[in-house]
């Protein structure tokens, strides 16, 4: 079977095993082949016969069907597969909110979308970030029962730059440090910027300063494992000190996790977590309503559906996001773009407000600038509101030589499936009010993706989920001069020395008000057009209270109660 | 044991149809890997969703991965690959070699595909039997009714409509243990065999029609013998010929209609494997997937030549049809 086991054997089915299952396909196939070439005439008949009985017997025999899993767990869902348990490799948002569960880093994010210690008790930078001590927490014990120490944290770093096929995103973010190259290129064993100083305490040594270094979601894995479970540990053992152990992970099926009764933060209220694997939308909703799933996190594209149906309105939950969306605009690509009236005229003919309650139901934040309400740094009015104001988007246009007689050349709105509804609203609104038509375009995600990275598109929607529970997370990426992500091009350098400012600042109450100035400078120069954010739906039973949907999307078990 | 038929123009038949598959496999091998490759987007991209890594910085340190060596390098590794079914290893599946993802989804659509075959083929005979042995009578008319609404259902309309139906059975994949409960792929099947059944049926009743009207059915019938008897023991036989060419072709739609019943009805196979891949850029394993699928559709169809010529050596002239 396709079952990567954890710690214990996968279980086993009461009833008939899979090989019976196979033995009567087997037979079936074997009465098929032989009806196949040993002609027609009189085999078939009986032939025929046979195999319709077997098969009926197959279909209608109760000792076939799955016994009820005796273990009481706490079933939810991904609408993606893992790209791997690979605490080394993983690089996807799925496999990180999964394996988040299993492996701790120094920080971790919480419930509220702030930044919480997780194995580090506290972090310091003498010099800007370009070097952290950090101050381990003791007494954490690894699934294996192994205490969890600062040479883990060096042996960590060391395996996750050794050379591999796909190196994990912690391998990314490591080249900042001191050495990272030697040892990915296999010219030194040890990681030079990694100092183990006592056994609760690491030194880090970047090559560049780095505020947001113990941010990164690093998973520390067990540095006895290797040498007790030898090579593809990975694939057989928990090896994290989080508050739940990987079990099972079944290819497209599902993952299976149990509470670690010792784990340091206190015992998980749930002792087993399913999740399993359903992409289809309404496969998801179909297993819900038929009380297979006590947890549903449901996907955008039905978010509008169970947000309208009165059925789920006791079962109904939201939850922010710590996410920015936008529309896009590219000053070189759409020349009009240029002039800063058009760019405001454009912002003030969006309807958002008639946004978040229509087409949303009320479950999303209203965003007027660059960081999202709830995450660390972000500051009520810092930038102005932005307001409904067709008459003064017109107004605008008819000042940048664009009115009656000579409209705005005509647009297009690109974006992906997932968009299309707000699109379609969008760009009603903008033709309307600009005067001249706005046609949307939908590509695929991936195609989109790739052409908005690579600043192809001029007009777009986009968005930016924040990679660390920081400003610095989205306004580094999404608007920085130099980012390969800055999708529209924009180029301010009052901004980039804030951000750069920012970038060497570890005190987070300074490098907050840092960013806060840059994106008052962002929105002072209408760079891009800010978007209401959907909040995260989620269907719970009946009885089902204390989990959380975490704003990457992760759920949030610890104070989970399931009847 | 099947004996063939010595007949000279049998086998250049035969040789014919071999070159043509081979043909078929050589196009597919280079389709499948154009394809994957001129598809937009980048896979570190997708895999990141946008965001996050530099896709130059993740393109870098997968260097030892093909997507930075030259196209006419990757296509030789990929060829020289293939005769030991090595498809390389994919790129969302972090390091899992390709041939061990479709070894593990193969044998649900193996089993969708055969029990859809298993059902539609016996009931769209049974109902083509029915239909021809009295023509133009009432059960004649609601049966063709009834073949022309099961060949106009989409299979994507009919599963989920199933899926609705009885979301109760989808509990199995949520199991995992889809392969010891045969029971939940009961509305799977369902969705998949009602065409198929229609076509059977339509097929077996016009070549039973046709067979009915030749001298040596009359002859059976003037020696006496029931209607029942002279349809099943000596027109069936001839009819069937046709037929088992109908169902050669049908397999192949079946299988490839297993991508939206696995997706709709959660159940890991080829199918949904295949358009996850093609949505993650993973090249290797929706590359691998179509050559599968081409390789099965192919053999099918000349499983079911030499079965026609097995069976009716006098039909091998159905092997010059297109």
């Amino acid at each position: 079977m396709r079952d990567k086991a954890f710690s214990r054997p996968a279980q086993t089915t009461p009833g008939v095993t899979v090989s019976d299952s196979r033995t009567i396909l087997a037979r079936c196939l074997q009465l098929r082949g032989e009806m196949a070439f040993t002609g027609l005439g009189k085999v078939l008949s009986r032939r025929f016969g046979v195999i319709f009985v077997a098969i009926f017997l197959t279909l209608i025999s109760p000792s076939i069907s799955i016994g009820a899993d005796n273990e009481p767990v706490f079933r939810t869902n991904l609408d993606e597969d893992l790209q791997t348990t690979d605490p080394f490799s993983f690089m996807g948002l799925t496999s990180y909110n999964v394996l988040s569960l299993v492996y701790e880093g120094f920080t971790a994010l919480g419930a509220d979308g702030q930044v919480r210690p997780a194995l580090a008790m506290s972090w310091q930078s003498p010099d800007g970030g370009r070097t952290w001590r950090i101050a381990l927490r003791s007494g954490v014990r690894f699934h294996s029962g192994r205490e969890f120490t600062a040479e883990d944290v060096r042996w960590t770093f060391t395996q996750l730059l050794k050379p591999r096929r796909q190196p994990g995103i912690g391998a990314f973010e490591l080249q900042r440090v001191v050495g990272a190259r030697d040892v990915a290129e296999g010219r030194s064993p040890g990681l030079a910027g990694v100092t183990v100083v006592d056994r609760y305490t690491v030194e880090i040594r970047l090559v560049e300063p780095d505020a947001l270094f113990p941010l990164v979601p690093f998973f520390f894995v067990d540095s006895g494992i290797a040498a007790e479970d030898g090579p593809d540990w990975e694939n057989r053992i928990s090896a994290g000190t989080g508050p739940f152990r990987l079990v099972t992970w079944r290819r497209g099926q599902k993952v299976v996790l149990a509470a670690d009764p010792d784990y340091w933060g206190g015992v998980p209220s749930v002792g087993t977590v399913q999740f399993a694997i359903i992409p289809h939308a309404g496969t998801l909703l179909a297993l819900y309503d038929s009380g297979n799933l006590d947890f549903a996190v449901i996907p955008e594209s039905m978010a509008r559906q169970v947000l309208g149906d009165p059925r789920y309105a006791d079962q109904r939950l939201t939850f922010p996001r710590s996410q920015i969306r936008y529309l896009g605009l590219n000053q070189t690509l759409y020349p009009p773009f240029g002039d800063r009236r058009v760019r405001e005229a454009v912002a003030l003919a969006l309807d958002r407000d008639a946004v978040v309650a229509g087409l949303y139901h009320g479950a999303a934040v209203r965003i007027d600038g660059t960081i999202p309400p709830g995450l660390d740094g972000a500051l009520a009015g810092n930038v102005p509101r932005l307001p409904y104001d067709p008459v003064r988007a017109r107004r605008l246009l008819a000042e940048a030589g664009y009115g009656q007689g000579h409209p705005l050349p005509s647009l297009e709105l690109t974006g992906t499936e997932s968009t299309r509804d707000e699109m379609t609203v969008y760009a009603g609104q903008l033709s309307d009010v600009l005067g001249s038509p706005v046609s949307i375009r939908i590509m695929e995600h991936g195609a989109a993706v790739t052409a908005a990275n690579e600043g192809r598109l001029a007009f777009f929607v986009s968005g930016w989920t924040a990679d660390y529970p920081d400003p610095l997370g989205i306004m580094l990426p999404a608007w920085y001069g130099s980012s390969p992500f800055n999708r529209s091009r924009w180029q301010n350098s009052t901004f980039d020395r804030l951000i750069d400012e920012a970038k060497a600042t570890p005190d987070a109450d300074q490098r907050h008000r840092l960013c806060q100035q840059a994106e008052q400078v962002l929105m002072a120069d209408r760079a891009m057009v800010p978007l209401p954010v959907p909040m995260i739906v989620a269907l719970a039973r009946p009885g089902v209270t204390g989990v959380r949907v975490l704003p990457t999307g992760a759920v949030d078990l610890r104070n989970a109660v399931v009847p | 044991m099947i004996r063939f038929p010595r007949m000279p123009g049998c086998w250049e038949a035969l040789g014919r149809r071999l070159a043509e598959a081979a043909l078929v496999l050589g196009l597919a091998v280079v389709l499948a890997f154009a394809m994957a490759r001129l598809m937009p987007g980048d896979p570190a991209t997708v895999m990141m969703d946008g965001q996050g890594t530099d896709p130059a910085l993740v393109r870098r340190l997968w260097g030892a991965g093909e997507l930075d060596l030259p196209l006419w390098r990757q296509f030789v590794d990929y060829l020289t690959g293939l005769p030991g079914g090595d498809f390389g290893l994919s790129w969302r599946y972090a390091g899992m070699p390709v041939t061990t993802l479709i070894g593990e989804a193969a044998p649900v659509t193996l089993l969708l595909v055969v029990a859809t075959l298993t059902v539609a083929v016996p009931a769209g005979i049974a109902a083509g039997i029915a239909s021809a042995h009295r023509p133009g009578t009432w059960l004649d008319g609601a049966l063709t009714v009834g073949a022309v609404l099961a060949l106009s259902m989409p299979p994507v309309v009919l599963a989920t409509w199933l899926m609705l139906a009885t979301p109760g059975r989808l509990v199995v994949s949520l199991a995992g243990d889809w392969l010891g409960d045969l029971a939940g792929l009961m509305a799977p099947v369902a969705a998949l065999a009602i065409a198929p059944i229609g076509i059977v049926a339509r097929s077996t009743r016009a070549q039973l029609l046709e067979v009915l009207g030749h001298d040596y059915v009359r002859c059976a019938r003037a020696k006496g013998l029931s209607a029942l008897r002279v349809m099943i023991g000596h027109a069936l036989p001839n009819a069937m010929v046709g037929v088992w060419a109908v169902v050669g072709t049908l397999a192949g739609a079946i299988l490839t209609s297993t991508a939206v019943v696995e997706t709709v009805f959660n159940l890991p196979g080829l199918g949904r494997l295949a358009i996850e891949a093609v949505l993650a850029r993973d090249y290797p394993v929706a590359g691998a997937v179509v050559l599968v699928f081409v390789l099965v559709q192919v053999t099918i169809s000349l499983a079911v030549d030499l079965l026609i010529v097995a069976i009716a050596p006098t039909d091998r002239d159905t092997l010059d049809q297109p």
